[in-house]
């Protein structure tokens, strides 16, 4: 087989030490790699009650089969454990360099166990392997521990690291890689961060190689067509980079204002994709053979919030911005540059930064417990507050913990605006149905990268549905999130999504891998991971009570705009969802189904 | 008049964020901007036979995909919205 290195690092940090292990040939078919078999991995290996920050947990760094090929975009890797945030399974996925650095070193999955007693950075170098003491970077942010391990090992190494955050086990932190880049989601950072691991920095130069080169480098060309004569993957993403949405789906009524109290920004076009490429932008730049190149290098070059740094991205731009109300473009791009540096996630800090906004102005939180007045808009209020958040100082510590223990302490938990505890990303359900119900169904608590319905909700692709209808929008949801789970075990970029599809993809893994797929059967493998997470859920004791909405988001219409008076209509989705999925009523997989997709 | 409100690579395009123009459809209004703008700019909207597949245009945020499509009716205080989608696919932001 191609595609794998066949070799799975496990490393026992209690007992330190490292062990090479054969990757399964089969079960790595059957789940493909990255968010797939790492899935599965953890499923066989952890009890899905374990508490998440004990040393019971794991955490596995996971690559596909196209990660480090010349497949475009194939630079993935995923960071996947039970979330301290939300109880579930936690599957956080990042571009950048390390991902196809681990796989040069010979290694498909590095699984974590234990917890050292000390703190500690693994280094991959080629074939050998060390547990190192990492006292020197603890307590540093992101980008100084990067710059000094690389110091101490090899200048052309990749490092992913946390920051203080991680350290402090803050549910709002995230792992990030190449310093700017972040396996952001569901507090993977606090996971990292209570088992003293500070970084893995990787210097590899095996190849990748795969089963049919001729056919492979083939299938690699045609994408890379595709994607060039895709006007978004050749010009609007590199050109704008993600935050183009924001002037979309404010125009669309959607983009959720202060915390989902509006669903339209009057300050949207002060952070917009078009002013940010006016002002702040300096170039963009692309991950590990990319061809698309959508992050944003940037840099303010002047005022209080001076700095250099990348982003922010659509959804960074909103949490830090829109949904604290704040339009500061400088001040937002700060916040950004604090997230990474300190390493937390931008939807979850904004977000939780915007909960406690709400909590303040209505008066649930006393400012003698802030410090400080923290009212929607206050662009210092922002940035203040995200660092004490980096460094669990004050009343950053409790925000830290993500909007949900903030509400929940002050006795709202109603105000917190996510699924699962886990923070809503940049699109309102209300005005999109389809969002809602993905929301509310996907596997690790709210998100957007787990069934991307505003494709057909806002630019009619494959085709238009009406964001205000609940028709159809079962279906095409299920689809997407399998689609979406088959991509993410490749190690493929969901960005290439808008250039092409698992038609074009698929011919890529089979060709590298050899192993005989076929697209419905990559189709299938989509559908049996999403099952498989669902399983690792109810196992750890979530059940279809979970797949709810806030209540705001239920029964409070969005106030003005053209999404007026809509809310999130899921009682007219959930039913015909759980049926398509094979479920029963409550949201549990039938024996059936389970039998179909071989998890019986 | 209707307010058109260019988005990301039309208003690149059209060289400003903002026209207003009088129309009472959007037919009308999008002939009205290809030809305040300039024929390589209708380019980008029509394609001979209607619109190019990836225009979005939306009237009040509703596209007109769910209103009357080119006979939508327009009134004077519309805003209308107009921008390149050009997605192929599902990712996210």
């Amino acid at each position: 087989m191609g595609g794998w290195q066949g070799q799975i690092l496990r490393v026992n940090l209690t007992r330190g030490t490292c062990k090479k292990e054969k990757l399964d040939p089969k079960l790595a078919r059957a789940y493909i790699g990255g968010r797939g078999l790492g899935t599965r991995i953890l499923y066989d290996e952890i009890d899905p009650k374990v508490d998440p920050l004990s040393a019971n947990n794991k955490l596995i760094l996971a690559t596909g089969p196209l990660t480090g090929t010349n497949a475009s975009t194939g630079g993935r890797y995923m960071v996947i454990t039970k979330s301290p945030l939300t109880g579930a399974i936690a599957c956080s996925n990042s571009g950048g360099y390390i991902g196809p650095e681990i796989k040069f070193c010979g290694y498909d999955f590095l699984v974590f166990e234990g917890r050292a007693k000390t703190p500690v950075y693994l280094w991959l170098n080629n074939d050998k392997v060390e547990i190192r003491p990492a006292d020197k970077v603890w307590g540093k942010t992101t980008h100084e521990t990067e710059d000094r391990l690389k110091a101490e090992t090899h200048q052309e190494a990749h490092v992913c690291a946390i920051g203080p955050a991680g350290e402090a086990l803050a549910l709002t932190a995230c792992v990030m890689n190449d310093k700017h880049r972040a396996a952001g989601r569901s507090g993977v950072g606090a996971v990292m961060g209570s088992k003293n691991l500070k970084a893995v920095v990787a210097r590899g130069t095996q190849p990748v190689k795969v089963a049919r080169p001729k056919e492979f480098m083939a299938a690699c060309l045609a994408v890379v067509n595709k994607l060039k004569e895709s006007p978004v993957t050749s010009g609007g993403l590199p050109k704008y980079g993600t935050p183009i949405l924001v002037n979309v789906i404010n125009a669309h009524g959607f983009l959720p204002t202060r915390n989902f109290q509006q669903g339209q920004f009057e300050g949207a076009d002060k952070v917009s994709g078009e002013t940010i490429a006016d002002t702040i932008l300096i170039k963009n730049k692309g991950c590990f053979a990319c061809t698309i190149a959508c992050a944003r290098v940037s840099e303010v070059k002047e005022g209080k919030y001076k700095g250099a740094g990348e982003g922010p991205e659509y959804e960074s731009d909103w949490a830090l911005g829109i949904a604290t109300g704040v339009s500061d473009l400088p001040a937002v791009t700060k916040a950004n540059y604090l997230c990474n540096e300190l390493g937390m996630d931008t939807i979850e800090a904004g977000v939780a930064v915007a909960t406690a906004m709400e909590l303040f102005e209505k008066g649930h939180i006393p400012q003698a417990d802030i410090g400080r007045p923290l009212r929607f808009g206050d662009a210092d209020a922002l940035v203040w507050l995200i660092e004490e958040m980096g460094y669990r100082r004050g009343f950053g510590e409790l925000v830290a913990q993500g909007g949900y223990r903030v509400a929940e302490k002050y006795g709202h938990p109603e105000l917190f605006m996510g699924v699962k505890k886990q923070a809503f990303p940049a699109y309102d359900g209300r005005g999109a149905q389809g969002m809602a119900l993905g929301y509310a169904t996907s596997n690790r608590g709210a998100c957007h990268l787990r069934g991307y319905t505003i494709s057909v909700e806002v630019f009619g692709i494959p085709k238009k549905m009406d964001p205000f209808a609940t028709q159809g929008k079962a279906e095409v949801s299920k689809l997407f999130q399998d689609v979406t789970a088959f991509v993410d075990s490749t190690g493929m970029c969901l960005f290439t999504t808008f250039g092409i599809g698992a038609e074009d993809i698929y011919p890529m893994l089979e060709h590298a891998t050899g192993a005989g797929y076929t697209l419905e059967e990559c189709l299938k493998v989509g559908e049996r991971i999403w099952n498989l997470e669902r399983l690792f859920n109810l196992k750890a004791g979530l059940s279809g009570k979970d797949d709810t909405l806030p209540p705001r988001i239920l029964h409070e219409g969005i106030p003005a705009g053209p999404a007026k008076g809509m809310v999130g209509k899921l009682a007219e989705m959930l039913p015909e969802y759980y049926k398509l999925r094979g479920w029963d009523g409550s949201g549990v997989p039938t024996k059936a189904k389970l039998k179909e997709l071989a998890l019986a | 008049m209707p307010v058109v409100t260019f988005l990301g690579e039309l208003r690149q395009a059209a060289g400003r964020a903002e026209v207003t123009l009088e129309a009472d459809t959007a037919a009308r209004l999008l002939a009205a901007v290809a030809a305040a703008i300039g024929p390589g700019f209708a380019d980008r909207l029509w394609t001979g036979e209607g619109l190019q597949p990836d225009v979005e245009v939306l009237v009040n945020g509703r596209n007109i995909e769910f209103l009357d499509r080119l006979d939508t009716r327009l009134r004077p205080a519309d805003r209308v919205t107009i921008f390149f989608s050009g997605l192929r696919g599902f990712p996210g932001g």
